[in-house]
């Protein structure tokens, strides 16, 4: 009797081989201190979002007119702003836009960017043409200002914001996509692939794309940051998050009025966007160092 | 490099075609009858279907792209749907406050990028370059309206030193123009400087371990020549090719930062003309300030080609 290879061994090696791989990858990303220090401001982002319910003190909508524009105090932390809410239960529950606006938007973006980048790699010729010189239109525009032009014909709204930015960010993924995809269907694996009689759309997925993921997780790391910085500029602005949905950015706005009787108003929302974006940018470089060493000899 | 020229400028036209086309239907995507929005208050079936067929709005959809498309290739970038004035007149009277907030902007960037970015490189790993890493990597994270309020809070209203905001006509008063554009123009240029400088940095690092700079070592130039005469010059070459990325940030930042400091520039005009829904001046502004973001940008690859004698088209 033979002994054959169960299924289910094969899969555990293969789930080995997986956690051996992360485990690497972890060992190299924590040899960076910052890239640690960025990681664990994220985790209090997240965890601050997931559980904002429970950490608020007050409910971040809930108005106490009487106690309007209070400095911090022992009662207030961050204190209250112009109608009475709680600031920092309000920059708890902001982080959740941000988040799910820097989740969606990269979403979006990584989606049709890959798509577009891969068509474009792959086919090349008219495809490829097309694709890049409309992906260098959208380029032509100075970003803040191609979203600030979506939503200011779409209506504002935190749909829209994320749409804006999305669409603003998929060339950037375009671009990553190509490049590697045109130096990856070069290599014998996919000829390989190809002898064996796969189809155009599974060597794209099953071969080409895990060999690109590295650099699409670097710039999704990196677009995340970016994502929140721009919904925070376009909440500030009033395209973006509308009030009374408690955004970063559009508290800012609310607060930037009165920014010489109530300092704090504009000042605590604006930490919360700065340590998200520094803590985001951190892992970005970080992810950058353990994925591809050769990248980050200089810089 | 005539040929160079010709074949850059012939790449531009997808580029400008798409482009018309995104400006184009960006604006076909507004809810509601574009006539009806520009009626207002007043709308009555007869007015909507007079500003209907005024805009060309009962023509199909490609006729009314030709005409826009051959208006705008005339210079005329439509008119203002509230004042009726021609969009580029309007963009014409605000440009230069524009111009100037960014331009101070930029200087100020440049002032502190390259030094900072030189000395870092140079002295990789020291004090100053500890420093400088760091100033430039938490500026990079930094919002920049909110960098912009919280200069206006310390700088002008606890210090006093500075007026919040507003804005002078340089011709008239010098002294207090150039006081009003400190703020902004500092906000904008703090922000740029931080990319730049990291540029900068790596751009000198690359450079510093190359041949010639061995060369110039071993031909017993003293460190500052070399450092000034050839790596300085060569590393330039890094900043000026991320120069037209970074132009884009700095065309919307001033944007943003006109909108803080209530600067009356192009940015200003946008967000009025936003909350008029005045759809006519957004559509001009933003095409205006694409074609000017890409002209900048033929204009950082040709200098590139003529600064840096190697390429060779």
């Amino acid at each position: 009797m033979t002994e054959a290879v169960s299924p289910v061994s094969l899969a555990e090696a293969r789930d080995a081989s997986a956690r051996g791989r992360l485990l690497e990858l972890w060992r190299r990303y924590r040899r960076n201190r910052t890239s640690v220090v960025g990681l664990a401001l994220l985790l209090v982002v997240v965890l601050a979002a997931l559980l904002a319910g429970a950490i608020a003190p007050y409910d971040p909508y809930a108005s106490f007119p009487s106690d309007a524009l209070l400095p911090p105090s022992a009662k207030y932390w961050l204190g209250t702003d112009d109608i009475g809410r709680d600031i920092f239960s309000r920059i708890i529950f902001g982080s959740r836009v941000s988040l799910y606006v820097g989740l969606v938007s990269m979403t979006i973006a990584g989606f049709y960017g890959v798509v577009l980048g891969m068509v474009s790699g792959f086919y090349g010729r008219l495809a490829d043409g097309i694709i890049m010189r409309l992906m260098d239109s959208l380029q032509a525009f100075p970003a803040i200002l191609l979203a600030i032009f979506i939503l200011a014909v779409l209506g504002p709204s935190l749909q829209n914001t994320v749409l804006a930015i999305g669409v603003i960010y998929i060339p950037a993924f375009a671009r990553i996509t190509r490049a590697n995809v045109l130096s990856i269907k070069q290599k014998e694996y996919v000829e390989a692939a190809r002898a064996l009689g796969a189809r155009d759309l599974r060597i794209m997925i099953r071969t080409i794309l895990p060999n690109c993921s590295s650099p699409l997780i670097v710039q999704a790391s990196l677009g995340f940051a970016y994502a929140v910085l721009v919904e925070a500029a376009l909440s500030f602005l009033g395209l973006g998050v509308q009030p009374p949905e408690p955004s970063w950015g559009s508290m800012l706005g609310a607060g930037r009025g009165l920014i010489s009787i109530a300092p704090w108003f504009a000042t605590f929302p604006g930490i919360a966007i700065f340590l998200t974006v520094l803590a985001l940018n951190f892992i970005g470089d970080g992810l950058r160092e353990a994925l591809d060493p050769h990248m980050s000899q200089i810089g | 490099m005539r040929e160079y020229l010709l074949q850059r400028l012939l790449q531009l036209v997808p580029v400008l075609f798409f482009l018309s086309i995104i400006v184009f239907t960006i604006v076909r995507l507004i809810p509601g009858d574009p006539a009806a929005i520009r009626l207002g208050m007043e709308a009555t079936p007869e007015g909507i279907a007079a500003v209907q067929k005024e805009m060309g709005l009962d023509k199909p959809i490609f006729v009314q792209y030709g005409i826009w498309l051959g208006d705008v290739l005339r210079g005329d970038f439509g008119t203002s749907w509230v004042s009726k004035q021609p969009v580029l007149q309007l963009i014409m009277l605000k440009l230069p406050a524009s111009l100037l907030l960014a331009c101070t902007a930029l200087l100020i960037a440049l002032l502190i990028a390259i030094p900072a970015g030189i000395i870092s490189g140079v002295k990789q790993h020291s004090l100053t370059d500890n420093i400088a890493t760091t100033l430039a990597l938490l500026g990079v994270a930094m919002p920049q309206f909110w960098l912009g309020l919280m200069l206006m809070l310390v700088v002008a209203v606890q210090l006093r030193w500075l007026p919040p905001s507003g804005y002078v006509d340089l011709n008239q008063n010098p002294t207090e123009a150039i006081r009003r554009l400190i703020l902004p123009a500092s906000t904008l240029g703090l922000t740029l400087a931080a990319p730049l400088a990291r540029f900068m940095r790596s751009g000198m690092l690359d450079v510093m371990n190359a041949d010639y700079i061995r060369t110039a070592r071993a031909k017993g130039l003293t460190e500052r020549m070399v450092v000034t005469g050839h790596a300085v010059r060569n590393a330039l070459l890094t900043v000026i090719t991320v120069f037209g990325m970074q132009f884009g940030a700095l065309l919307g930042g001033t944007i943003v930062i006109e909108q803080v400091f209530s600067w009356p520039g192009v940015g200003l005009l946008a967000f009025t003309a936003i909350n008029q829904r005045d759809y006519g001046i957004i559509q001009g502004v933003v095409l205006f300030v694409a074609l000017g973001f890409i002209l900048v940008n033929l204009a950082v690859d040709v200098i590139y080609v003529y600064v840096d004698p190697r390429i060779r088209y």
